[in-house]
């Protein structure tokens, strides 16, 4: 190469560097996330900003990819049948039988395995879609008979209204079932899950806000370790580490513990994280990974000195989990890879769960098979009291109960979707293989498991099945012992109610042809569901009879909501996008209707934001308390010479006399994003994850102070 | 049992998404960075790399080589990224941190920082193909033969359209 060519290859390199120090790796790309996103590439749950939603037709041409694959193992032009490939070639299990030892369970998964093996190696075919065919949706709700309960905690939450000291907290679903996150508020600290580390943040005086505590749960490899030496906060957990391995003369580590959620109660941290662990067969020479969820619980009432109270750990990627009181309720999916070695089978047949350093096998009699679901992957919950000194979590698997997931106070849901495809496809290999366009529909049904959780008990009790699938976790909800669940059926909308038994009781369905749902929200006798093509109906459905369901009212506008939030009992806000006959633009549109009428629901008002972004995650919505105001994330565009950029900031608003009225824009424009607001009195905190958080005086915008988290 | 990369790559052959994922790891800041110059922001600098990465994900039995893996990983994402800013022209994602430049100008960086947004503009305004060459050359660190079988370009190519690309951004020194 050319001698200038080489200088000025390195003056760029110099010269962009500063810029690739503030912009580190986007922690949706850490190795471990994107091992998740392979597995489930639909769970989606922190990539807010652009907005992917699964759709069937999604799946399809993930489905598609997938067949030609095989097609491209086996060497041959592929003609696929996917009911063959879905349904026809599974293990046809008895129903829920008890099962009495591991061989049966490890016999079910051998029997399959041989199948597959044998079958044109459908094999990896099982093992990657297995995972993706199911996405998860995690509900949570009040339980059966518990309306009680929710009522006493809504009148101890206003009590707490009173109080002088407000400070913001999760905006969760239903009260009392506590959702995780990735930040925390206790009224003085922040608790900031940031790169795989707690950071505990001293939040008052707002202008010297403090890292106090860290705890690290990333492998960190030893420069790090030597930079964060100097810092005099304390720091537990991290250890130095082996190199995972050497690689052209570099020695690499590994970032694998990956923090999911964590919660915050009675002055106990818990903390979720995905882990590694790697496990070396020297006998058939084979590295294994295992994707493990670990529960760690912290005594965070010294705050600068966390001290671990104990772990626990179960196979399986993290799908969700609940805190209701003091206890924890975690799932995870555990995917079975087939072998065609029997003995590898039915080791990896059965996943294992432990306390601490225990790691092992899953008690028999705490499996469920289920029936004629393909045994690829199992869910896995475990239910425990934290507060108590030893852990000790009562833990259950489905085997074929796939990944999604609902939960109440005494009950918990995992649904399941299974997929048809009503067509064949055929697919040549070569350099069409990626633009395939399939055009057949996919319906299906979901499976809903149910559990019951007693004291320390997590025990299944029974299975029910829709048509269709569920958008998002506010698509189900539970109340006065009916379940219900909003789904896109084919083509179009239904709502439907169970029992206890979850036995379908009855249907509202053809709401919207040709429209997919966009938002859900369910309030007591009433649902709300939201459906987009072109223009947006917002349908009033009444629930009163389990038996006979029916829409109210329909309301027609254009954009949609993603997120509803009830204000009172007559009031929606509507968090989404705007647009008009034509379909949708680049404005955000808050939108407000009044149900009071609920055959006739109006949009009261609206608040456009031109060339904007609204984060309509719900976990992103923040309610202030003392003026119920709302915070959420909001991103503006704007345009430039030959480029775009944008401005991220927290709008709030407030709602009166039917009027939604803008309030501040708090905007730092130093910090590359806006993940989540949350205030401790007149002090608005602005927090992007990765980077800062900004505290703003609350009444002018004014930035009062800022604390690194990269540091 | 040695864990060297070769193994991972068989191991993430055989469907083991985290074998695979540990691979990336090796260079997934390098994949990043191509991605965001190339597109310009970070938003959609995440989603090309997602998605190069599950479509390698789905093809990796296509992948003779062990040792290829990482410059067959850059063809893909360069493909990835043609794709994204195909279909973006019409939905104009916000960039990351461009707006930062004056505002940081406390920080001890901030000229810096500016300084580094400048260049990323003017490599934002090469062509695509000039983008691509030169973001391979600096952030991958191929040389003109490589990216010419990256890019199924003849090598003699490479070079002088890399030359040319490079004197463009040489003003923005001088």
């Amino acid at each position: 190469m050319k001698k200038k060519n080489k200088k000025t290859i390195k003056d760029i390199k110099r010269t962009l560097k500063p810029l690739d120090d503030i912009n580190p790796l986007p922690e949706s790309l850490n190795a471990n996330k994107i091992a998740s996103l392979l597995e489930e590439h639909s769970n989606e749950k922190s990539n807010a900003k652009k907005i992917k939603r699964f759709t069937p037709k999604r799946l399809v041409s993930v489905a598609a990819a997938f067949a030609i694959l095989i097609g491209s193992i086996a060497g041959t032009a592929v003609y696929f049948d996917r009911n063959y490939a879905f349904h026809k070639d599974s293990v046809n299990i008895k129903t829920n039988i008890d099962v009495t030892s591991y061989k049966e369970v490890e016999d079910a998964i051998w029997d399959y395995a041989k199948k597959q093996t044998s079958n044109n190696r459908i094999r990896l075919f099982n093992s990657l879609f297995g995972s993706k065919s199911t996405r998860m949706n995690d509900v949570a709700d009040g339980a059966f008979g518990s309306d009680e309960v929710q009522e006493e905690r809504a009148a101890e939450q206003s009590s707490n209204d009173t109080q002088s000291q407000t400070h913001g907290e999760t905006n969760l679903q239903v009260e009392g079932v506590e959702e995780g996150d990735v930040i925390k508020n206790d009224g003085e600290h922040l608790y900031v899950a940031s790169n795989g580390v707690v950071k505990i943040v001293k939040a008052l005086p707002a202008d010297d806000m403090k890292v106090v505590s860290k705890i690290s749960f990333i492998n960190e490899n030893i420069e790090i370790k030597e930079s964060t030496t100097t810092n005099s906060s304390a720091e537990i957990g991290a250890e130095p580490a082996m190199p995972d391995f050497d690689y052209d003369g570099y020695k690499y580590y590994y970032n694998y513990n990956n923090i999911n959620d964590i919660y915050l109660t009675n002055k106990l941290l818990i903390v979720l994280t995905s882990n590694t662990k790697q496990i070396e067969n020297e006998e058939n020479n084979i590295t294994e990974h295992r994707n493990v969820t670990q529960t760690s619980v912290y005594d965070v009432s010294d705050v600068s000195n966390p001290k671990e109270i104990g772990t626990y750990s179960q196979d399986g990627y993290y799908v969700s989990s609940r805190l209701i009181d003091s206890r924890l309720v975690v799932l995870t999916n555990y995917n079975i890879l087939i072998y065609d070695d029997e003995a590898t089978m039915r080791q990896k047949a059965v996943p294992c769960v432990g306390v601490s350093e225990e790691f092992d096998r899953i008690a028999y009699d705490d499996i469920v098979m289920m029936e004629t679901t393909s045994p690829t992957s199992y869910l896995v919950a475990s239910y425990t009291d934290i507060t108590q000194s030893e852990m000790s979590p009562d833990y259950k698997a489905i085997l074929g109960g796939g990944t999604n997931v609902y939960s109440s106070k005494d009950a918990i849901y995992a649904a399941n979707m299974e997929y048809n495809y009503s067509t064949s496809v055929s697919r040549g290999i070569g350099d069409e293989v990626m633009t395939d366009s399939v055009s057949s529909s996919v319906d299906g049904y979901t499976n809903i498991f149910a559990f019951s959780l007693t004291e320390g008990k997590i025990e299944y009790k029974g299975t029910g099945k829709v048509p269709g699938f569920p958008l998002n976790q506010f698509s189900m909800d539970e109340y006065q012992g009916y379940f219900r669940i909003a789904v896109t059926e084919g083509n179009s909308n239904s709502v439907y109610i169970l029992d206890k038994d979850l036995n379908i009781t009855g249907s509202v369905k053809d709401m919207a042809e040709g429209e997919q749902i966009k938002s859900v929200r369910f309030m007591g006798n009433t649902g709300y569901v939201i459906t987009f093509e072109q223009i947006d109906p917002l349908f009033v459905i009444d629930l009163k009879n389990p038996n006979k369901p029916e829409v109210l009212g329909e309301l027609k506008i254009p954009g949609f909501s993603q997120y509803l939030h009830p204000i009172g009992n007559n009031l929606l806000l509507g968090l989404g996008v705007g647009g008009d006959e034509n379909g949708v633009d680049n404005s955000a549109k808050i939108s407000l209707f009044d149900v009071s009428d609920s055959k006739n629901p109006k949009e009261v008002d609206t608040f456009i934001i031109e060339g904007a972004n609204a984060n309509s995650m719900h976990k992103a919505f923040l309610t202030i308390k003392s003026d119920n105001s709302y915070v959420f994330p909001l991103y503006k565009w704007a345009q430039t010479d030959y480029s775009y950029s944008y401005l991220n900031g927290f709008q709030r608003i407030k709602v009166e006399d039917n009027k939604i009225v803008p309030l501040n824009f708090y905007a730092d424009l130093s910090t590359p994003d806006s993940t989540r607001a949350t205030y401790i009195n007149d002090v608005l905190y602005g927090i992007d994850i990765q980077n800062s958080i900004t505290a703003f005086n609350m009444e002018n915008g004014e930035i009062l102070g800022k604390v690194f988290l990269s540091a | 049992m040695k864990n060297t990369v070769q193994q991972l790559v068989y191991e993430a052959k055989k469907g083991d998404s985290i074998a695979f994922s540990k691979v990336y790891a090796l260079f997934s800041n390098d994949l990043y960075r191509f991605a965001y110059y190339y597109l310009g922001n970070s938003y959609d600098a995440e989603d090309a790399v997602q998605d190069a990465l599950i479509q390698a994900f789905i093809h990796i039995s296509d992948l003779k080589k062990a040792a290829a893996f990482q410059s067959w990983m850059f063809k893909i994402l360069s493909n990835c990224c043609k794709t994204k800013l195909a279909n973006s022209s019409k939905n104009p994602a916000p960039l990351c941190i461009d707006e930062i430049a004056e505002l940081v100008a406390d920080d001890s960086n901030g000229e810096d920082i500016k300084l580094s947004l400048e260049l990323k503009d003017a490599i934002f305004r090469l062509s695509e193909e000039e983008r691509s060459i030169v973001l391979m050359s600096v952030i991958g660190g191929y040389k003109s033969f490589e990216i010419a079988k990256i890019l199924d370009c003849p090598p003699s190519t490479i070079r002088s359209k890399l030359s040319r690309s490079l004197a463009k951004l040489k003003a923005f020194f001088d």
